[in-house]
């Protein structure tokens, strides 16, 4: 991984943030958002290649590749609202924070909405039985 | 005068030799043509091709009675390895499964330390995956657990007619009379507790304690552990107070047959002259077939319950267990959710299990109860 450009990365976003907040404040966020994208991007080969090695792991223990590739989707959608509504919140944003928020967890509730149908129908026929 | 006397010796000869050898046939006809005629020979017609295989494995196809004496342990624990060997591999690939779904939920909520709000829904998916892998792998063991206690009951009707015909012939009409009623009441009630009642609250008990597990911000747990107390208080009285009935009654008719069939000697040996003490004799001898009859099939029956529900025992307690263990990696991941979904997997699995073993107690102790009684005394 590559933290150290990782952490530096990190570090001059918000040295530029700080320094912008004083001469310009009104082009300050987009400093954070380039930042946050710039580390995102660097991380994404690494996330890309944990669920590649996620997948091979679980698929040799037997889990079926469809619920590992859920739970990854679920993990990935939650990360990115969670940059995303903390970037809202350092903003002062609030509600668009509560917005973003909303929309990760009906995104991820979505995607698990095919594995509650199993869930309630393999219920439902444990009733029967 | 020698030569009467010589042909009365021969004659004589004769006679006692003859008379050895068709008693002996008769008890054997007895038994041959009272089995024929009281249906138990077609009572392996009840059986799945299944449960007819693994009789036939461990030697006890046919209701014959040298069969029956030649049954060894080593046939039935060979039987027992066998049915382990086989049914293993669904329980360890649902334990594998089940690890390797906590280990990605383990790594992944890491992720989540400080943001509970993502937290929470990161492990109510899963936990849903955690729940569809592990019951869509077991559903089958879970079918087939249902379809045990179902053979069962199918196979108690089957056998009741049987020995309450042989229980009555073998002088116990009183018995047969009890057993009658009371096994037909056990095998309808037994089948209908546990499809209409147990079953719906074992599957009901482990959704609220799995949806309690996925969200815990809903008190659920407390309802499953309710229905759980109550579940476990009513299975064990119940199958206590139906075998401890059972027992009574039939040790009550039992001492009502036994002074019948003592009357019926008393007075073949008084009024009938001469003979009468034979004829005492040989009512006991045809008793004793019928007591032969009665405890061929009543073991025949005993080991087709337990070959109807071994295997799914076998199964049950092998998912329980593969359940059992991947608790404690939960356990050792700090993974609460995915301990709590897995103890409520363990909870349906043992109940189920204990559903099944209530059943073959059942039906085990009321054919052992009519095997235990004595005919013909």
């Amino acid at each position: 991984m590559e933290i150290i450009k990782i952490a530096f990365a990190g570090i001059f976003t918000a040295l530029i943030y700080a320094l912008l907040r004083q001469i310009k404040p009104e082009i300050a966020p987009l400093t954070v958002i380039g930042g946050v994208t710039v580390i995102v991007v660097m991380l994404a080969e690494d996330l890309l290649g944990f669920s590649v090695e996620a997948f091979e792991l679980l698929g040799l223990a037997g889990v079926e590749k469809e619920n590992v590739s859920i739970l990854i989707k679920a993990l990935g959608i939650c990360i990115v609202t969670q940059f995303a509504a903390d970037i809202c919140y350092d903003n002062s944003c609030s509600s668009l924070a509560g917005a973003v928020e909303l929309a990760g967890r009906l995104g991820a509730l979505s995607l698990a909405m095919p594995m509650l149908k199993t869930v309630a129908s393999l219920a439902i026929g444990l009733l029967n039985t | 005068m020698k030569k009467i006397k010589k042909t009365v010796i021969v004659l004589c000869f004769i006679l006692l030799a003859f008379s050895l050898t068709s008693y002996a046939s008769n008890i054997d006809e007895y038994y041959k043509d009272g089995l024929e005629a009281s249906g138990a020979k077609e009572l392996s017609d009840y059986l799945d091709d299944e449960t007819s295989a693994y009789l036939k494995k461990i030697g006890c196809e046919d209701l014959e009675l040298e069969k029956l004496l030649d049954l060894s342990a080593e046939s039935f624990f060979s039987l027992i390895f066998e049915l382990l060997k086989k049914g293993v591999n669904a329980p360890l690939k649902g334990f594998m499964s089940a690890c390797g779904t906590v280990i990605l939920i383990g790594i992944c909520s890491v992720f989540f330390a400080d943001n509970e709000k993502n937290g929470i829904l990161f492990r109510l998916i899963g936990g849903c995956v955690l729940i569809s892998g592990i019951f869509i792998a077991a559903s089958d063991t879970l079918k087939a657990g249902i379809a045990a206690m179902e053979a069962c009951g199918a196979f108690e009707k089957a056998l009741i007619p049987v020995l309450v015909g042989i229980t009555a012939a073998g002088g116990n009409p009183t018995v047969a009379l009890t057993f009658k009623g009371a096994a037909f009441a056990a095998a309808e009630f037994v089948s209908s507790f546990t499809r209409n009642f147990a079953m719906p609250l074992v599957g009901i008990s482990g959704i609220i304690g799995m949806l309690g597990a996925v969200m815990p911000t809903v008190a659920l747990p407390a309802i499953s552990e309710m229905i759980r107390k109550t579940l476990t208080v009513l299975l064990t009285s119940v199958a206590s107070l139906f075998t401890g009935f059972l027992a009574l009654k039939n040790m009550l008719s039992e001492s009502a047959d036994r002074l019948t069939v003592k009357g019926i000697k008393l007075m073949s040996s008084t009024f009938i002259p001469v003979v009468g003490g034979a004829l005492g004799d040989a009512y006991s001898s045809v008793m004793g077939s019928f007591g032969l009859m009665k405890n061929t099939v009543g073991f025949y029956a005993i080991t087709a319950f337990a070959i109807i529900c071994i295997p799914s025992i076998i199964n049950l307690t092998l998912w329980s267990l593969a359940m059992k263990g991947a608790g404690v990696l939960s356990d050792m991941l700090n993974c609460r959710n995915c301990s709590d979904i897995l103890k409520n997997a363990v909870f349906v699995f043992s109940m189920l299990n204990a559903l099944i073993l209530l059943c073959l107690a059942v039906f085990v102790i009321s054919t052992g109860l009519i095997i235990a009684v004595k005919t013909g005394e």
